[in-house]
């Protein structure tokens, strides 16, 4: 079983506005160092701060998400201590008056489920980059990269609540899919996009449990956040006896040792000396931006399991990947668009694809459409899943449409031209109203025609054939 | 010649090449065009130095423009020269500056008042006809008032703050001084609106024009029980002459209560203090002006706190430990929110005082200028000499200066080795034009 403590979280996430928060700096992984920094987000004499927009309407995305309350006056304050990868001397994060408050995180993952409940989420600009062991880096020096500072974070902090190491994977696992859904942030924990703060104390400490949280920073990976507070419940627990009080304190997780290192007590804590950004008065969120940002709010990875699993009947792993996974969601979304069989679709991108991007990086994808009618030939048996697969591998190989290599791995016999365009007549000599109707604007009936004129095909006819002879028929009844 | 050193930069080359340019260009297109202007040195002219008074930005450029300089620049003006100040605007007798103190131009012992000093001398010496300065608790006034000459602190908002080096930003504001009413309002008209790079500033430009409502339906008031305060009998003189000119125009009220003059004085160091520490901050030295040597023994906090020690002047060192204690926890409620809390409630009164009256009068400064040397052993007195001119900051309301030159005042007699007399006229935020009107109306009852 896995070790129980109370934990609470602060996960900073940089959101994928592609600029800075309070300068119009471009936000770019690969610039080189000090390369994507102006006066203002250096902090030079003169310069003030102007909010973007953007952040904001992220900001209200990912609190709309959370059920959260949003608040309508947002004040940033200036948190103020001497650092150098501060150029101004303070932060501009915000405190009494955020984003938004309360609301809970519904996540679920692989069966498990759980709702965690929130406090509170706020907007602040990042911090520069300290560089001190890289081999290029000379003795006993350190490098500032200004880059980082002034990129936007969202912090999101949760309800300190007693939880297992398994929940707090799930917990964080759930809310990185949540934020590559919204389109709010790539959540890419090794670029540190998303980077966590855990505060660990043991449930059996009574009432007073939340008296002597202690902070780990330093916690770079999921891995690491369940080694490293499965090595701060063990730290506490042989502590106990002995000392019989745990200290409020930060410490640093060392994954060499596999223990946590003492850095500050919370009771010496700097002293930020907090108060209202006077270059930035009072935010008002007004309630059109909210409704505008609701209207516009994809499903949660939660919604779109669902539809998943009980909707399209996908097994439960397929419809768990792809709810947790939204670039192949989306893939898998405009394959199913073409009227694919979902699950062969879902195969398609869980599988194929994904071999396919592995075998061929550089490659373009074949067309969603393309791939359906491969898809559907499986269905119905005029090829194997292994064929069509390698249909697909060919096709990138050799930059061609599948539906040209289709025809190499066809292994059913042909009915001919003349004998497919009476079966097409005959079909829709049953349908010339809905014709007219196709004909007057209602394209979506095209699919109709198809499936009737499958149904009544010779199983191992081949669907590209029929949509070509259709084709032929309407545009001469035109 | 600099006899009062009024300047720390002077910009001979590229003033020449623009003028000379200028010279090939049509006057009429520019409201400025070719009139020479001298910049505080606190607000950023591109490429030039910009060293706000102080050791620490003493080798600083600035890499772009304030949008005030701009929109100077493309009414046609011509920036020629910095003008030297009390070390980040921290100061009221222009003596704090790591460039040597500024001296009054009719008498060199006298102080020119601070801390936009140079610019106020530059256009009291004649030297320049306009001058841009900075007021955050009186640094346009109290100078202007020192050395004679009309100026105004904008409503909070006016006039953008981006290229302005920030001392206290919520009461920071950048003002013209002139030689004539004016001017000032062509100026204000010039630098004022809307800057997207400053969210604090407003869309103004319209308010600035004069009304068509007539002089006598606005009224005017002084503010009750500040006779004590005024230490000068010639500005009692001043104020009362005013208060008699206004009545052949203007509507003459009742005097009206105000806030507690010492402490709104007390509550405008505490607030200005506690953003100067945090506004101050970002000089450690490693991305501009500062550091002299390197120092690689050093750890990073022994670096900067030996540049902070060495290259801030004494008065800007006692308002950052200042203002760190006030907003440190322990002090936090008892003096920072404590200051708020007045500032917030002397603005309500305000409101309130202009629902009944348009104009305020007050003197700007409690005495005429005094001696160089007198005031910097004792900051406490100095920081009285603002008493007048905090209550406007505070409020975020427009304030005019305006000496005195009433014959019936100072004689032209008089005027050898001595300066008139000054008041300062207040208006509601936004009503700069109450402001032109009153001052015109007396500048030309004197004329």
């Amino acid at each position: 079983m896995n070790p129980v403590a109370v934990v609470g979280l602060e996960i900073h996430a940089r959101i994928q506005t592609g600029r800075k928060l309070f300068c119009g700096c471009p936000v770019r992984e690969e610039a080189p160092p000090n390369s994507t920094v102006c006066p203002v987000c250096m902090g030079y004499p003169g310069t003030l701060p102007v909010p973007d927009r953007q952040a904001a309407a992220l900001a209200i995305d990912l609190a709309l998400a959370l059920h959260m309350t949003i608040h309508r006056n947002w004040q940033f304050v200036r948190k103020n201590y001497f650092y150098p990868d501060l150029p101004k001397g303070y932060q501009i994060t915000m405190m009494d008056h955020p984003v938004a408050t309360g609301g809970f995180l519904q996540w679920h993952r692989q069966g498990r489920a759980g709702k965690t409940r929130l406090r509170r989420l706020h907007l602040e600009e990042d911090a520069a980059r300290l560089i001190h062991d890289e081999p290029f880096c000379p003795d006993s020096m350190t490098l500032i990269d200004f880059n980082r500072c002034g990129m936007p974070l969202l912090e999101l902090v949760t309800e300190p609540e007693t939880l297992d190491v398994g929940q707090v994977d799930d917990m964080l696992h759930y809310y990185q899919a949540l934020l590559r859904t919204l389109k709010i942030s790539d959540a890419d924990m090794e670029k540190g996009h998303l980077r966590i703060d855990v505060n660990v104390s043991l449930p059996d400490f009574g009432s007073s449990h939340e008296n002597a949280p202690v902070e780990i920073k330093n916690v770079n990976s999921f891995h690491m956040i369940r080694k490293a507070i499965q090595a701060e419940i063990h730290r506490q627990r042989t502590l106990k006896p002995v000392r019989g009080r745990v200290h409020r304190e930060t410490r640093r997780y060392n994954p060499v040792t596999d223990v946590s290192e003492h850095l500050r007590f919370k009771e010496s804590l700097s002293d930020y000396r907090y108060f209202p950004e006077p270059d930035l008065p009072g935010i008002e969120i007004s309630e059109s931006f909210i409704t505008s940002r609701k209207n516009r709010l994809p499903d949660p990875p939660e919604t779109r399991f669902k539809w998943l699993a009980e909707e399209l009947c996908l097994k439960k792993d397929y419809a768990e990947f792809l709810s947790m996974h939204p670039p192949v969601f989306d893939r898998f979304c405009s394959i199913f668009q073409c009227d694919a069989d979902p699950r062969e679709a879902a195969h398609y991108v869980m599988q194929t694809e994904r071999m396919l991007q592995a075998r061929f990086p550089e490659k373009p994808m074949p067309e969603p459409s393309a791939i359906a009618r491969v898809l559907n030939a499986v269905i119905r048996g005029i090829i194997t899943r292994k064929a069509a697969a390698e249909v697909c591998v060919k096709s990138v190989e050799s930059n061609g449409s599948p539906d040209h290599i289709f025809e190499e791995y066809r292994d059913a016999p042909q009915i001919t031209d003349d004998t497919l365009k009476t079966l097409v007549e005959s079909v829709m000599s049953g349908f010339a109203d809905e014709l007219a109707a196709y004909q007057s604007g209602k394209r979506g009936l095209f699919g109709f025609f198809m499936g009737r004129i499958l149904a009544a095909a010779p199983d191992s006819i081949d669907p590209v054939r029929v949509k070509a002879v259709l084709e032929r028929y309407i545009s001469s009844n035109n | 010649m600099d006899t009062c050193n009024a300047y720390i930069s002077i910009l001979d080359e590229s003033a020449l090449a623009r003028a000379r340019w200028l010279d090939t260009q049509d006057p009429s297109l520019r409201p400025l065009h070719g009139i020479p202007i001298a910049v505080k040195d606190n607000i950023a002219v591109q490429g030039c130095r910009l060293t706000c008074g102080s050791r620490m930005l003493s080798r600083h450029k600035a890499p772009f423009s304030a949008t005030a300089v701009r929109r100077l620049e493309a009414a046609g003006a011509v920036i020629v020269a910095k003008t030297n100040m009390d070390e980040f605007g921290m100061g009221s007798s222009g003596e704090y500056s790591a460039f040597g103190p500024v001296t009054h131009p009719v008498n060199s012992f006298l102080s020119a008042g601070g801390s936009s000093a140079g610019s106020a001398v530059a256009v009291a010496k004649g030297d320049v006809p306009i001058a841009l300065g900075s007021d955050t608790g009186g640094s346009v006034r109290q100078p202007a008032a020192f050395c004679g000459i009309p100026a105004i602190r904008p409503t909070y908002g006016t006039v953008s703050r981006f290229g302005l080096v920030a001392f206290a930003s919520s009461m920071d504001q950048i003002g013209p001084m002139t030689t004539c009413v004016d001017d000032l309002k062509t100026v204000l008209g010039v630098i004022s609106g809307h800057d997207p790079l400053d969210v604090t500033s407003q869309n103004t430009s319209r308010r600035i024009h004069e009304p068509e409502k007539l002089p006598e339906t606005n009224r005017v008031a002084t503010v009750r029980n500040i006779e004590t305060l005024i230490r000068e009998p010639l500005i009692r003189k001043g104020m009362d002459r005013v208060l008699k000119i206004l009545a052949g125009g203007f509507t003459i009220a009742d005097p009206v209560t105000g806030g507690d003059p010492e402490e709104l004085l007390s509550a405008y160091y505490v607030i200005s203090s506690a953003e100067a520490s945090s506004n101050l901050a970002r000089y450690d030295g490693i991305r501009f002006g500062g550091m002299e040597e390197k120092s690689p023994e050093q750890m990073f906090s022994d670096t900067i706190r030996n540049l902070r020690s060495r290259s801030f002047g004494p008065e800007v060192q006692r308002r950052i430990l200042a203002g760190t204690a006030y907003l440190s926890s322990g002090f936090h409620d008892e003096l920072y929110h404590r200051a708020v809390t007045v500032k917030h409630h002397f603005q309500k009164t305000i409101r309130d005082v202009f629902t009944i009256i348009d104009l305020l009068v007050l003197p700007t400064t409690p005495t005429l200028p005094f001696q160089r040397g007198v005031m910097t052993g004792d900051p406490v007195s100095m920081y009285a000499s603002d008493i007048f001119t905090v209550m406007a900051s505070l409020a975020g309301c427009p304030a005019l200066n305006l000496p005195v030159r009433d014959p019936a005042v100072f004689p032209a007699d008089m005027s050898a080795g001595t300066v008139p007399p000054s008041i300062q006229l207040i208006a509601a935020p936004y009503r700069e034009d109450l402001l032109f009107q009153a001052a015109r109306f007396l500048e030309e009852s004197w004329r």
